[in-house]
């Protein structure tokens, strides 16, 4: 993420928050989704959340935490949504097609063994294994301790190994 | 360091995010304890499975509309309009010897005697080439360079 792009954005240049939004839209779709395991939640929680940056851009005081703060907006978001929400078994149409992808079981088990975990669980673990952020981003944005979110992903880890085990998954 | 104090720092162990003392002291610990070596390995293992089968959302790729500029649209219509010129003014010529391709990019009608002479040329009659052969080579004689396009017609004509 370049700096000078966030700092042209919050002086009002629109074609660097372009550059900022074509960037980090498919980061934070990915990460939506992995969160939510919904399609359209994920492309509605994206848009509103990158909408939200652009209005908020002023309210970000060091541009090089920039990829922390869209996160924080991006799971505020994603908590609001999951908040009330029942947990339901996955529709077909946010399954990923298995004929697309190579190792379609494995993803498809992870997929669903990932939906069995809590909310907060589940964000954890993607923050840390598919975002690839530290345990002080990740407490950054969720606004807890370090303490919490290794215990969270410790717990995340060890569920997700017993379930896919439980499935008969060998070597996990 | 005991088992407990270990397996408290094993999840930021295994990331790499412990500082350097702790780092190196539960590294020890793990090559002489089989329990938590055996904890550590469960959980690199099932990090590395989730890591080798990224879940990515099913996206849809947006279809890029094409924007082309004013001016390169009127540069690829300027273009275009010639390349039909060129087909609807061109003539496949084949006289049994030569065959040739003519495009003429010219707009304006053919002049009555242009007609008669590619009437002439067409028809390949042996007689009026020959007078035709003829007038032009009297002609050349003065006006070399503008008739050189013709002689050259009725050149191509006369040897059949």
């Amino acid at each position: 993420m370049r700096e000078e792009w966030v700092l042209r954005a919050q002086q009002g240049d629109r074609k660097a928050f372009d550059k900022i939004a074509r960037e980090w839209y498919p980061k934070i779709l990915n990460y939506v989704y992995r969160a939510t395991l919904n399609v359209e939640l994920a492309t509605e929680i994206t848009q509103i959340t990158m909408v939200q940056s652009y209005f908020k851009l002023q309210q970000l005081r060091e541009p090089r935490y920039f990829a922390t703060w869209i996160y924080k907006i991006a799971t505020n978001l994603i908590f609001d949504h999951l908040r009330d929400k029942q947990r339901e078994p996955l529709a077909l149409d946010d399954i990923i097609e298995p004929s697309f992808t190579p190792n379609w079981e494995t993803k498809l088990a992870i997929q669903q063994a990932l939906n069995q975990l809590s909310d907060k669980e589940r964000t954890v673990v993607v923050m840390k294994i598919y975002e690839n952020m530290k345990f002080r981003e990740i407490a950054e944005v969720l606004d807890e301790p370090e303490s919490t979110i290794k215990t969270r992903l410790y717990n995340g880890l060890k569920k997700l190994k017993q379930i896919l085990e439980d499935w008969g998954m060998k070597e996990v | 360091m005991d088992c407990e104090a270990v397996k408290e720092k094993l999840i930021a162990y295994i990331f790499g995010e412990l500082p350097e003392p702790a780092q190196r002291e539960v590294s020890e610990h793990l090559k002489a304890c089989k329990s938590c070596s055996a904890e550590c390995k469960s959980l690199v293992s099932i990090v590395n499975t989730l890591r080798d089968n990224w879940i990515s959302a099913p996206i849809k790729k947006a279809r890029h509309r094409t924007r082309i500029s004013v001016r390169r649209f009127i540069g690829y219509a300027v273009a275009g309009l010639l390349l039909m010129l060129a087909i609807f003014n061109s003539r496949f010529y084949y006289d049994g010897v030569t065959r040739s391709w003519e495009v003429s990019f010219s707009m304006l009608p053919r002049t009555a005697d242009e007609q008669y002479i590619q009437e002439v040329l067409d028809a390949r009659d042996e007689r009026l080439l020959a007078v035709f052969a003829e007038i032009i080579g009297q002609l050349e004689a003065r006006w070399a360079d503008n008739f050189y396009t013709m002689s050259f017609y009725l050149e191509k004509g006369g040897e059949r």
